[in-house]
């Protein structure tokens, strides 16, 4: 399919503003989150994207809900969450972090397939 | 006795001189008035005016007296002139009115003769003279309809485009809408708007065939019109439900961001916290922390600087540090035991 100029134009726009919005959160999160316990979850295989959803998010009672609001941005969500986006990312922001991400990165795609999953019920 | 009439003769004597005297001014007067008398005959004899103007005094006032005894006679008098004047006024204009149609007749019968001339020099008619002047009659006909049958788009103008129709749709919708006019109104205009022109020929009786949409106006226009503007509903209502749809879904993003950004905060403590429980957990059970990292793979590591680097395959032959750049060449150490992860086993090649 041919995907003209400005449909590229606005793809890349959304793609930098959604990576700007992210990049503020997981600054606030390697903030608050030592790089020893981030480690010490990866070596350690903990389940933390998925348990973050369903306390957060995927409430009981409110998942229908909550994926019916999430449905939409399923692309957006997906590409986003392409494990080398997400270790770049957290490089960009604390390079301590992403070599952690990337010394697990299996870790960090098991993360990403469960959350995926979790979220839009696939 | 005496005295008294001496008293007496003496008031005699003063009457009588007294009246002596008034006769004396009344013989003065008479003589004075006499002479005025004479002055004025002579006046009157020596300017002829005078004893006109006079004479003429005496005839107005005669005229006067006349004209006071008779003023309802003269009265009488003017209005019926009045009316005798009006009624020719009236006359007057009918005769005028008359003459003015007389004049335009004479016209029209002139320039018919002229037509008729021309048309005939142009088309000569073989035959007699009896069918002269009706065919004179409906060649002008013919030539007028022609004319109005041009003039009312017919003929041979293009009818009316998809484009304008759409156009006259659209300015009738938008009228109607303004006039708060029901769609059936609205229809009904626009189907009286296109086939005026057929209306008007059909009653001048110049239709032959020509009609752009009387034949089927009853059923095919109606439908027509009521398609477009369906079909213009229907987009409009597709516009409307994309912009609402995409202004919900800005919002539920809208939503999704401030209740992540809300939450921030409780999702790293309760990161924070997952690791620790873990921890404690794990201590609870005297459970050893791990040596190595649990992954996939091969490790080498580095003699030189100590780098460790991760290769999804077992490396071979010679291998160069990514840290330091030295050349080093593999050799395989008897494997170590290697702590059991999670996700299974890895390999540590050691150099």
């Amino acid at each position: 399919m041919v995907t003209s100029r400005q449909e590229l134009f606005v793809q890349s726009y959304i793609r930098r503003v959604a990576e700007r919005q992210a990049k503020r959160y997981i600054s606030a999160f390697c903030q608050g989150m030592p790089v020893q316990d981030f480690r010490y979850a990866a070596e350690h295989d903990l389940d933390v994207v998925s348990n973050l959803l369903r306390r957060f998010l995927l409430r009981p009672g409110e998942e229908k809900a909550a994926r019916k609001k999430v449905a939409p941005y399923r692309k957006l969500v997906e590409r986003l969450a392409d494990p080398d986006t997400v270790t770049r990312l957290f490089s960009e922001v604390s390079p301590e972090h992403g070599k952690v991400l990337q010394e697990h990165r299996s870790w960090l795609e098991r993360q990403i397939r469960s959350g995926l999953a979790a979220l839009f019920a696939t | 006795m005496a005295e008294t009439s001496k008293l007496k003769t003496a008031l005699g004597l003063e009457n009588l001189k007294s009246l002596g005297e008034t006769l004396k001014e009344v013989k003065e007067l008479q003589a004075t008035l006499n002479e005025s008398k004479e002055a004025l005959s002579k006046l009157v004899e020596g300017n002829p005016i005078i004893s006109k103007a006079i004479a003429n005094y005496m005839d107005a006032e005669t005229l006067n007296r006349l004209k006071e005894g008779d003023v309802t006679a003269l009265d009488k008098l003017r209005e019926k002139l009045e009316q005798e004047n009006k009624t020719l006024k009236e006359g007057y204009t009918a005769l005028m009115e008359e003459n003015r149609q007389l004049k335009d007749s004479l016209l029209t019968q002139t320039l018919r003769q002229i037509v008729a001339d021309e048309f005939e020099r142009r088309f000569p008619q073989g035959g007699g003279n009896s069918g002269h002047r009706t065919n004179v009659e409906e060649a002008i006909d013919r030539l007028v309809a022609n004319r109005i049958d041009t003039m009312l788009g017919g003929g041979n103008q293009p009818n009316l485009t998809a484009e304008e129709i759409r156009k006259m749709v659209a300015e009738e919708v938008e009228k109607g809408n303004k006039n708060k006019a029901s769609p059936t109104e609205i229809v009904d205009n626009i189907v009286g708007l296109l086939t005026a022109a057929d209306q008007v020929k059909q009653r001048l009786n110049i239709d032959q065939g020509g009609g752009r949409y009387l034949p089927q106006m009853a059923g095919g226009l109606r439908s027509d019109i009521l398609k477009i503007l369906l079909e213009d509903e229907r987009e409009r209502l597709r516009m409307q439900y994309e912009h609402e749809s995409q202004t919900e879904r800005n919002k539920h993003l809208g939503v999704l961001a401030s209740s992540v950004r809300d939450n921030l905060e409780d999702i790293i403590a309760a990161s924070r916290d997952m690791v620790k429980e873990h921890r404690e957990s794990r201590n609870e059970k005297g459970e050893e922390e791990p040596q190595s990292e649990p992954e996939e793979g091969y490790q080498v590591k580095c003699s030189l600087c100590g780098e460790i680097s991760m290769f999804s395959e077992k490396p071979a032959g010679i291998f160069e540090c990514p840290k330091c750049h030295g050349k080093l060449r593999l050799q395989d150490k008897p494997q170590k035991p290697l702590p059991q992860g999670p996700q299974g086993v890895g390999s540590t090649l050691e150099i």
